[in-house]
Order: structure tokens, then sequence, then C-alpha cells
């Protein structure tokens, strides 16, 4: 494996890979054994835990979707295609769903049409995720999943895009890649257990086509995310299991920002995202406790 | 839903509405309609057809007691209705009709009619196990004649001794009130005045709600055997007794409880002139107290009288996973309110608006996490409910006064209860009302205790 030939002509891939070097990878090996113990429950709506995620589609999907189809408008790629899409908005949207654990945002993002590869770094989710995934046969082949990091996938689309002397022939998710990139990369609530966020921001953009969008949602740090977070979610609610977050991993939306104009993008204004303790529901735009918020950033056509 | 592919079972469809328009008796059995109940059936587009062919508007509501002398009467002002009665064969054949016409139309609605629920199996149910991932597995439905559906979500809707409540393992309570409803269509002796009547009598409630011109319809709650013999008059002395029951005064007894609890009329008045205001500051359509006033005689009851055992009954959860309960599959309640079938159309219009916000957002519409906002919509509001009626019906349960709850609670209660429907909001800002008055306090303590379901059953914010 020539590192030479990875670098170069994608700059985000390149930059990505370089950060790779420096640092192995974006990988946690705690935070990846924390959610294999847990991949079985990603289903168990019941769980504290996981329920609370399930019902952050709430928020997160339609986010996600908006994004995805203001960055087509932006791209001049909308009229004929759009109409009539008003129960699959995302019907023929590719999206790279990084740290996708179960599944639980994936499976929501094609059930609204989208063609969506998963990515996470623990083989028990990707297994538990494929499982689930079958159950339903509307979204079963619009779904895949596969154990890799986004960082090695990045270095792979860049090999490919530079293409002549490819190594081996693309598969798995590198495959389902559409030339250029995915139109849509999401990570939700993922930045926060990752070593170096900035690599990760990277790896994500390098995935992007131009013209596509990054959407994330995570956790910022203020002193309300810190008593929330922290202690009412692990220790009272149980709404996350205790050791889930690492309040010093918490990035502020300033900082993720700035870490998406690193990675060459324009990053849109920050939305709070509010959870209700009480309804245990999840509302956009403030509520009564934010903690969490959804950032996205648009790669430019040129 | 858009895009929904929706099966509906159905054992017995009814005739088209057609086919009804010509009868010229009233169906034996009828339901007061709140216009929240109205505005859903509208939104189905059901609700044109109906009034369309009968389904006449009151615009006045009278409720008293047989012992004492508390009443509560108010009208609307021209405008607008507090309520509709409509029968039950033509709200069934109008829905019907609307499904007739949806299936046929590209809408993804398929009928199977002429056969029921056969087997149902859901993914596997396991409160607090939190091992091993429930794996959300579509619910597998097969019918009597042999058919099997698998789908993403099994709406139970099939009434009281609902089949797939129990094929599902879903527990229930029930409490028997040891009463039946008699029921008949009347004619009077003059016009019907577009009122509806309650008099809460010893035994129970007897209501008469108005039809169209002279033609209205009763329902009488008494005991078992009392519902037997009255069942088995002529008409002619059924509607004497109806009669005598709307006229008839306390006894000496009760009118000596009656004045033992000092002031109970006053407070009453007091309690009526403040309901009033405050529901002419807010209601759209009530403007006035009125003077009481009499009833019309009946003069002939019209076919014959039926009646049905009414008892209180719940399901313990009203949503599993792929699983949802509506109406009084999920829940009954006495129908002194009038509100069993306008809780069902709220379940049903709350459970639509949940599947729909999920569906927009890709949720899975048999998930438990969604189908948990409708559990916790609906059951807290129709347990609030439940628990109100149950109260009031104790209050006014045989034997008249019990020590310690002056007529004016129990007249305010009634009130209060019957005009759930249209005065919802009117009546829970009332009985929210700071005002520091003996009467606001005494009917303030039933009211507090009803506002919970008072507040928001039905599409308050649509
Ligand atoms: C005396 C009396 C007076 C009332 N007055 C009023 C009133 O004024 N206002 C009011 O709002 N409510 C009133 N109610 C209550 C009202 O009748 C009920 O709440 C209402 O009918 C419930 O509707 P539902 O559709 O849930 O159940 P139902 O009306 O019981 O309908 C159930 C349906 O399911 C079908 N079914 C049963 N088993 C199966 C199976 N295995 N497979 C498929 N289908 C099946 C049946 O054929 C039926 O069509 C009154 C009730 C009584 C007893």
């Amino acid at each position: 494996m020539l590192r030479a030939k990875r670098v170069a002509i994608n700059a985000m891939a390149s930059r990505a890979v370089a950060l790779r070097a420096a640092s192995t990878s974006t990988q946690n090996p705690d935070e990846i054994s924390k959610f294999s113990k847990l991949a079985r429950l990603w289903w168990d709506e019941d769980s504290a835990a996981f329920g609370a995620l399930h019902r952050m589609n709430q928020v997160r999907v339609p986010i996600v979707v908006e994004a995805a189809i203001a960055a087509e408008a932006a791209r001049g790629d909308v009229p004929t295609a759009r109409s009539g899409r008003t129960i699959r908005p995302l019907a023929r949207t590719s999206v790279l769903d990084v740290g996708s654990g179960g599944g639980i945002l994936a499976e929501a993002l094609a059930r609204v049409g989208a063609i969506v590869t998963g990515l996470d770094a623990s083989a028990e989710n990707v297994a538990a995720a494929s499982a689930h995934s079958v159950i339903d046969p509307d979204i079963a082949e619009r779904v895949f999943y596969e154990k890799l990091l986004v960082e090695d996938l990045a270095a792979q689309l860049a090999g490919a895009v530079e293409g002549s002397v490819a190594e081996e022939p693309l598969s798995g998710a590198a495959a389902r890649a559409p030339a250029g990139g995915f139109d849509v990369v999401v990570s939700s609530e993922v930045i926060e257990h990752v070593n170096s966020p900035a690599m990760f921001v990277a790896a994500l953009a390098a995935c992007l086509r131009p013209g596509g969008v990054l959407v994330m949602t995570t956790i910022t740090r203020t002193a309300l995310s810190y008593a929330g977070a922290i202690f009412a979610a692990e220790q009272l609610a149980g709404l996350v299991p205790p050791g889930t977050h690492d309040f010093a991993k918490f990035l502020r939306p300033d900082e993720l920002s700035g870490l998406m104009v690193d990675a060459g993008l324009v990053p849109a204004l920050p939305e709070p995202i509010a959870y209700n303790p009480i309804t245990g529901r999840w509302s956009r735009g403030g509520g009564r406790v934010v903690m969490q918020y959804a950032l996205s950033g648009t790669k430019p056509l040129q | 839903m858009p895009g929904a592919r929706i099966g509906v079972v159905e054992p017995n469809p009814p005739p088209e509405l057609d086919e009804l328009r010509s009868l010229v008796d009233p169906d034996i059995r009828v339901f007061a309609i709140t216009p929240a109940s109205g505005r859903i059936l509208d939104s189905c587009r059901v609700w044109e057809d109906i009034a369309d062919v009968r389904a006449p508007a009151f615009t006045r509501m009278q409720v008293w007691e047989s012992v004492g002398s508390g009443y509560v009467r108010f009208g609307s002002d021209g405008q607008g209705a507090l309520g509709f009665v409509a029968e039950n064969r033509v709200l069934g054949s109008a829905v019907y009709d609307r499904l007739r016409a949806l299936a046929t139309g590209a809408s993804g609605l398929r009928l199977f009619e002429g056969t029921t629920l056969k087997s149902l199996s859901l993914p596997p149910h396991s409160p607090g196990a939190a091992l091993g991932s429930p794996p959300q597995e579509l619910a597998r439905v097969e019918t009597a004649d042999g058919r099997v559906v698998r789908a993403r979500l099994v709406v139970g809707a099939d009434g009281g001794g609902s089949v797939t409540r129990s094929l599902a393992g879903v527990g229930s309570w029930a409490k028997d009130y040891e009463q039946h409803g008699v029921v008949a269509s009347v004619r009077l002796a003059g016009d019907n005045q577009r009122t509806a009547w309650q008099r809460f009598l010893p035994a129970g409630p007897l209501a008469l709600l108005p039809l169209w011109n002279d033609m209205s319809s009763i329902v009488w709650s008494v005991p078992p055997a009392e519902a037997a013999r009255l069942k088995a008059l002529p008409g002619p002395d059924l509607a004497a007794e109806i009669n005598a029951a709307f006229a008839q005064q306390g006894s000496a007894q009760d009118a000596a409880a009656a004045a033992s609890q000092g002031g109970a009329v006053d407070l009453f008045t007091k309690g009526a002139v403040k309901l009033s205001r405050a529901m002419q500051g807010a209601a759209h359509t009530v403007t006035r107290a009125e003077p009481m006033g009499t009833p019309p005689l009946v003069t002939e009851v019209v076919g014959g009288a039926a009646s049905f055992p009414l008892r209180m009954a719940g399901a313990n959860e009203y949503a599993r996973s792929r699983l949802a309960l509506v109406g009084d599959a999920a829940h009954t309640v006495h129908p002194l309110a009038g509100q069993g079938l306008n809780l069902g159309l709220g379940d049903a219009d709350a459970l639509a608006r949940t599947l729909a916000r999920g569906a927009e957002a890709g949720r899975d519409v048999g998930s438990l996490s969604l189908l948990r906002e409708y559990d916790g919509e609906r059951r807290a509001q129709v347990q609030g409910m439940q628990t109100a009626l149950d109260v009031i019906k104790a209050v006014f349960a045989a034997g008249g006064h019990r020590p310690g709850v002056p007529s004016a609670v129990r007249t305010a209660g009634m009130s209060a209860i019957h005009a759930l429907g249209p005065l919802k909001n009117e009546m829970a800002a009332f009985a929210m009302g700071s005002d520091s008055s003996a009467a606001a306090k005494v009917v303030g303590s039933v009211g507090a205790f009803l506002s919970p379901s008072l507040s928001t059953p039905f599409g308050s914010g649509r």
C-alpha cells in the first residue's frame, strides 16, 4: 500500500490521510468497545438509552432532508427530480451515515427514500444494523453497512478519483459511493466520541461530492450540557449508559464550524435541538433543555 | 398518510348511505357528536354526507337534577351548534362509503369484507426485559377466510370485545356499573326545540337528544331489572314513564336532605352565573344562561326500546410494538356524558397525527417509540375522563344525596361533564378560575379534577 498514492488529487482526502498518519486513526478503542456491548440494545426501544435516540429521528431526519434539498437546489439539479417526491423527499439521494451504530438514523433516512451507506467502527454494530435492516422490505434494499473508518473510505475514494493505477477494484461502501462522492454525509452524535475531531471532519468532507452537504449533530459544551449530559443523562435519567460521554470532547458550535471551514466546507448557522426530559420529546430551535445542535456545511462546487 | 397501503377488515359492511335516505324512522342508536368530532369527520370528508342526510345540530342544553333545584341551561346564539345528534347507521354508512370510494381509487386502500381477524402475531413483548434485541418483525395478520397480510402496524378498532386486543395479549380492566342504558326513539308533542336534555334521577341519568322536527331519542340508565321492565312496557306506557321521570319532584326526604345542606342552591346559582360569564368570554357559540325549561311531552315511542349493559373498561396499554388500539377497543365509558364515540374519534385523530408526524421523519409507523407518543397522549386523557365520569356517576348514584356533597357540586359537575365537548376550554378556564367565592371553590374542586381531560381532548390547536 503506497501511502503516497492516496494523497493528492482530492485535497480533503489527502488532508484526512495526512492526519491519519499523525494519529493512526480517529477511532478510539475504548469508545468502540463501549458501543459493541450495546449493539444488541440498539433496537430495544424500551431502553432509556436508545429510546431517546429513536425519538431523536423526529428532529434529525427533517434537518437532514432540508439540508439535502437546499444543497440540491443550490447545485441547480432540482425541479424535475424533485416533483412529486413528497413521501420520499430523499429519493435517489446518496447518503453516507458515519457512525451508523445499529442503523437507527440510517433506516429512517432510507424510509424517506435515501440510498444509505452506513459506516461503523464496531463489527457488532454493523452486524446488528445489517440484521435489522432486512426486517422491513421497504428499506432492506436501500441500506448497506460496513465496518470501516471514514478516513479509510476517504482514502479509497481518493484512490478511485486518482484512478488509473487502482490497487484493487472498489468494494463495499466505496463501490456504493457515486462517482465524485456522496450527495449527503451525516454523522449524528458521533464526533463527541472520536479522538481527532479535525481529522474526522476532514474525512467526512472528503467523502462528499462537490455541492454536497455534511450534516452533523452533537452535544455542545456548556455548563448545562455538562450537568445535563454527564449528570442528568447518565446518572439520573439513564438516558445514555454511564461512560458514554466525556465532557472534554464536546465541541461548541463555533468550534465545529471552524473544523468545517478547515475542511473546506461552508458552514451554515447552527440549529439548537432541545430535549424535554418530561415528555421525552425532541424539538428544533430551542425549548426546555438545549444540549444538542445540528450544523451543516456545504462543499463548494468548485 | 400518502403512500401508505392500508387494509380494512370489516365483517359487516353497512349499506350505502343512499339506501338510508328514504328511511323515516330514526335509528334507535344515536350519538351526540361534539363540534370537535364533527371537524374530525369533516377532515375525513364524511361529515358533509352525514349532515346532508340527517345529523341535526342542537343549540341548547339543559341539565338538571330531580332532588334539589340545581340546573344548568345554556344556548348558542344561533350561529354554530353545541353539538350534533347522528344516527349510528348513518355515521357507519357515511364512513364506509368514503372507504369504498378510496378503495376504488388509487389510494392504496383495500377492503377485506365479510371476514374477521382470526390470528395475529406481533413482535415479542417483554416489558423490562432489556436483553436481546426485539426485532420489530412485521405483524402477521390472518383473516377468518385465510388471507395473510404482513403489516407494519395493526390498528385494533374492533369495539369493546376487541379480538385484536385479546389476540395481542394486552391486558384490560373493567368495572360493571350494574346498569343498562335503555334507548328508544320518541315523538314529542311539539318541536324538539333543538335542545338536549339530561336529568339526573336517583336511579341514573335520563337523556333526551333532539333529532329532527318532533323526533328525539332517549338514553336512560337504570338497573338491569328496571331496564328489562321498561323494555317490556307497551309504547304508551313507556312514554308515560319517561314523562313522569322528567316531571317528577324529589321526595320529601330528598328535599329535607337538600335543605339540610343549607345554601346549596344559592351556591349553585352563583356557580351558574360564573359559568355563563366564563362561557360568554371565550366561547364561539355559547352566549347566555337561560331560565330553566321543561322538556316537551313524549307522545309516542317509535319502534321498540333496546338496552345495553354499561361498563367502564380500559386496555392497560393503547400501544405495543406494531399495534395501536382505538375507540372502544381501548376504552369504554359510562354514556352519561355521551363521550364514547367522541373519545374514539379523538383517538383516531391523535393516532393519525402521530403517524403522519412520524412518517415525515422517516420513523417506522409501527415502532414502539412512535406509538408510545400516541399512547402517552391519549391514555392519560381518556383515563382522566374515565375517572371523572366514574366519580360523577358515583356522586349521582342511586340513593341521591351523599353526606358532604352539596347539591351544587353535583349539578355543576354534571354540567361540566355534559359540556365537555363543546365547552371544554371555556369550562376549563372556568374551573381554573381564581374567584375565591364559595361557589367558585365548590365548583372548582370538581372542575379542577376534571380539567386534565377537559383541557385538550379533541384537536385543540388544530
Ligand atoms: C347506551 C349507549 C349510548 C351511547 N351513547 C353515546 C353517545 O351519545 N355519544 C357517543 O359518543 N358515544 C355513545 N356511546 C358509546 C359508543 O356507542 C361507542 O363508544 C362507539 O360505538 C365505539 O365505537 P368503536 O368503533 O370503537 O366500536 P364498535 O362501534 O363496537 O365497532 C366495532 C367494529 O368492529 C367490528 N369487529 C368486531 N370484531 C371483529 C373482528 N374479529 N375482526 C374484524 N372486525 C371486527 C364490528 O363488526 C364493528 O363494526 C353509547 C354507548 C351506549 C352503550
